[in-house]
């Protein structure tokens, strides 16, 4: 899956227009085949089948449920295949898809992605698009029954671009990248060099040069001209292959307005300098431009570079090498040759260089980079480690559970990657008005001149220089540059403090949020609960909780757990279990010798008809502590409760005024029995309670909300809140240091710790207003500089913008984009 | 109680007993489900499913 929880992105477009270059035949387009997950009867083939029905353009459908097959025949002038997946999807199903990453080392631009995303998402069998210029890639989700990598592949170079590498997954591909990252700053610093002091020397020469020492006009215009075309010679190329390309693909990106606008004032100079038009030379426009614009392209690369390596440093807390135990000798080896089951040495001083478990030693590792909590851990045999993380006394022997790219730090890297590399919906459109934009600003350039020369009588070579001024500042560098700049530093300044923000749609919707729900059990509590008290009623304590823990011992719920240790503490032996039947949300029921045993909830009790009267008075006074009532049902009679109770999380407290002091409504989501969860949040100081909710109540609650109008968060432990997380219009996933890749949630906190919470929102909410700074500051730049370049001050005041001073304007405004993203994000993402 | 197979009481699908995570006690027995819209709708009102017998899928749509 893509990013994101895979809305359809671009690929509402495909299918409208087929165009003449794809090699895919006709025939896999008029039948296509495809793998449906999650059918699990008959009667979900038949409910697929009718949604495919409803698509247009779908002529015939058909699913089996048995190979778990779906065959579609289309109309290709139709249907595309985002809207059948949509289709499978909205029924309640999926597609599989896979993923296909392609490295292309030229795509430069956002209008690149555009015609990138647009013309791929319209090959047969291609899900999804996304391209990104900033990251250099492509990534496709595509059908492989019936597209290969290779005729995307063939697609993308058929559109003169180069691909450079294709992966089937993500992972690997960061060195690449950093190479390819690096390469473009060096090359881009080559030709700022090369090409930004003969630009100023010349703009020397033109404003001081001539008065000062009375140079002669045409050798100061041949200098003009002998720097200009070495500037758009070395310098230019790349705008104009740029501009090929979009010229070839039908589109006009901010290439194409530096071409234009370069172009023109280079022409217009050469004209004026033959004699065959009435105008000054502007040659140094189109070298400053050209300098210019590659300043701004490098110092936008290198920030992104480094970005990208602050999360890179994470990965560099793994030592490249580690000591392997071999027959009772240790020997240093490259990381990359350990294999897991392997046994590891480390030593006092050193970090730990793989994922795996104690075998033999002892010791104390500080483990604050993933779990926050600043005091070194204990480690013995059994304890598990985390690479990465530093052994501050003795000796570990360890055996390897997972290395390279499984380990959660390189988990944790390759998240943030990828959310770095997603795209807040702003800013897709942002790159959409950028694409219609180009347009524009030439139409604007063509009016003014047209304006100008024939309406208002200006000589040709003036009116050409108010076109070429309009071209020349309009270029939406800064437009493009505004929202990536502000994700990538703030994803990265996030990941730094344990908040992985794996979907960056989330981003908005996060700054937007208006409460925050929290499950209660594993998320505002510790999560193990303990039995505090036992009410036995016609038959001996120990023997209730050896029944009780017999039937628990199977099940993997915290309070199950607490009953088996309240039962060993009490030297109860549990007895043999016949068998064992969970029910969620409830309880368990199991046949312990003969018998039947209920252990759970009041809706088991009811369920099994027992009356539970004889324990109301104590299950009320130990509920008013906040304790959960665990009843003991025997042969359909109530044995007695068992109160468990769980310790609040540290700064659950804290963390619950600090929302509510950002103005977030704070809510408390639980199964548990409505006068428990009031205590607890009595306790924690929430007054909004959600209680007696069952597992798949839970996301409905949350829909209530949502419809109510509220935009909200839920904070769960992400394995057994997946579906209220993922209904939540943000889920926030208390990570355990482990797997966090697998775990649901929009936002994984990595440190198991509440306060990732407040981080997070402040993120997003810094994240979002660093976009909408940035935006309004490029959109401030063009309304008021493009109506003067167009000489709407001209006819009253005489201020006419200068083709080269509309350059250095058009430079600069990406710049202080840049900069404001490089001073502010540290400030406004704390 | 551990038979292989069992009967949706709402929609009278087939369902693995082991599998689904859909179930409820009523009157002492587990009863098992396909979904949580035959589990919602059979807690609703479970003595008309018991009486009458499976009625079909609540709603137009499963899933």
């Amino acid at each position: 899956m893509l990013p994101g929880r895979g809305g359809p992105g671009t690929a509402g477009t495909a299918g409208r227009k087929k165009s003449m270059r794809i090699t895919v035949d006709e025939q896999r387009q008029a039948a296509m085949k495809l793998r449906v997950l999650g059918m699990h009867c008959a009667n979900c083939a038949v409910t697929i089948e009718k949604a495919l029905r409803r698509v247009r353009g779908v002529k015939r459908a058909s699913v089996n449920f048995a190979t778990g097959e779906a065959v579609v025949e289309l109309d290709p002038s139709a249907a595309s295949l985002g809207e059948i997946v949509r289709a499978v999807r909205d029924a309640g199903y999926d597609v599989y898809r896979e993923e296909a990453v392609l490295i292309v080392e030229n795509l430069s631009t956002p209008s690149d992605e555009l015609t990138v995303e647009n013309r791929l998402s319209r090959i047969p069998g291609v899900v999804e698009a996304r391209a990104l210029h900033a990251a250099k890639k492509v990534i496709v989700a595509y059908n492989p029954l019936a597209v290969t990598v290779d005729e995307i592949r063939e697609q993308l170079e058929s559109m003169g671009y180069r691909v450079a590498r294709v992966a089937a997954e993500e992972t690997g591909l960061e060195d690449i990248e950093q190479r390819i990252a690096e390469r473009e700053v060096a090359e881009l610093k080559r030709l700022v060099l090369l090409t930004l002091p003969p630009s100023i020397a010349l703009g020397l020469l033109m404003y001081l040069g001539r008065p000062l020492l009375g140079l002669p006009k045409h050798v100061v215009d041949l200098a003009g001209l002998l720097v200009a075309t070495f500037v758009l010679a070395v310098g230019g190329r790349r705008f104009f292959a740029g501009a090929a390309r979009s010229l070839r693909n039908l589109s006009a990106g901010m290439d194409t307005l530096v071409v234009l606008g370069s172009g023109a004032a280079y022409v217009l100079s050469i004209a004026a300098m033959l004699g065959l038009l009435e105008s000054e030379t502007y040659f140094e426009a189109p070298a400053f431009i050209v300098s210019f614009i590659l300043l701004g392209r490098l110092i936008e690369a290198k920030m992104k570079l480094r970005t990208g390596e602050a999360v890179r440093k994470l990965l560099e807390l793994q030592p490249p090498v580690a000591r392997l135990v071999r027959n009772g000798t240790e020997e240093g080896v490259p990381l990359s040759r350990v294999r897991v089951g392997d046994l590891v040495a480390v030593k006092l001083g050193e970090r730990i260089p793989v994922d795996g478990v104690v075998e033999e030693g002892h010791g104390y590792v500080d483990e604050s980079m993933v779990t926050g909590e600043p005091v070194p851990v204990e480690k013995k045999p059994g304890s598990p480690v985390i690479a990465g993380t530093l052994l501050t006394t003795g000796y570990l022997r360890v055996r390897v559970t997972r290395v390279g790219r499984d380990t959660v730090l390189a988990q944790i890297v390759k998240l943030v990657r990828q959310a770095q590399a997603g795209k807040p919906p702003i800013q897709r459109l942002v790159d959409r008005v950028a694409g219609v934009f180009a347009w524009l600003v030439m139409g604007i350039a063509v009016a003014t001149f047209t304006y100008w020369y024939l309406v208002e009588g200006l000589p040709l070579g003036k009116a050409l220089v108010f076109l070429a001024s309009v071209l020349l500042i309009a270029c939406p560098c800064a437009l493009g540059l505004a929202s990536p700049l502000a994700v990538v530093a703030g994803l990265g300044h996030a990941a730094r403090r344990g908040v992985v923000i794996r979907n960056v749609e989330c981003v908005e919707k996060a700054a937007k949020l208006t409460m925050v729900v929290f499950d209660k059990t594993g998320t505002l509590t510790v999560g193990r609960p303990e039995v505090v008290e036992v009410k036995a009623y016609g038959l001996p304590e120990d023997q209730l909780l050896a029944l009780a823990a017999a039937a628990e011992k199977r099940s993997e719920h915290p309070i199950a757990r607490s009953i088996v240790e309240a039962a060993s503490r009490a030297g109860a032996e549990p007895p043999e279990l016949e068998s064992f039947t969970p029910i969620p949300g409830q309880g368990v029921v199991a046949v312990v010798s003969g018998r039947t045993v209920a252990v759970g909830n009041e809706k088991l009790m009811k369920g099994f008809e027992v009356d539970t009267s004889r324990a109301e008075k104590d299950a009320e006074r130990l509920r008013e502590l906040g304790a959960t009532i665990v009843y003991v049902a025997v042969d359909g009679q109530l044995a007695g409760i068992l109160a468990v109770a769980d310790k609040p999380r540290p700064h659950a407290r804290e963390v619950i005024e600090t929302l509510r002091r950002m103005g977030l409504r704070v809510a408390m989501l639980t199964g548990d029995n409505r006068t428990t969860a009031h205590a607890v949040a009595r306790q924690l100081g929430i007054d909004h309670v959600i209680a007696e909710a069952s597992p798949e109540d839970k996301a409905d609650e949350i829909r209530r909300l949502q419809r109510s109008g509220e935009v909200v968060a839920m904070v769960g432990d992400g394995v057994n809140d997946a579906a209220s997380l993922a209904q939540a219009d943000v889920g926030i996933a208390m990570g355990r240091g482990t797997d966090i890749a697998k775990e649901a949630g929009d936002i994984v906190l990595v440190r198991d710790d509440l306060r990732g919470v407040i981080t997070a929102i402040r993120a997003a909410r810094g994240i979002y207003r660093l976009i909408k700074l940035n935006l309004l500051w490029a959109f401030l730049y063009n309304a008021t500089l493009i109506p003067i370049a167009a000489g709407a001050l001209y006819s009253s005041h005489g201020v006419m913008l200068r083709p080269e001073a509309a350059a250095a304007a058009m430079a600069l405004s990406s710049i202080s984009v840049t900069l404001n993203t490089l001073i502010l994000s540290k400030r406004i993402i704390r | 109680m551990a038979s292989h197979e069992a009967v949706d009481p709402v929609c009278g699908m087939k369902v693995d007993p082991q599998k689904t995570p859909y179930r409820t006690v009523y009157r002492g027995r587990i009863y098992y489900f396909c979904s949580p819209m035959c589990k919602k709708e059979f807690e609703k009102n479970p003595d008309y499913y018991l009486e009458h017998g499976p009625q079909g899928m609540p709603g137009h749509n499963h899933g």
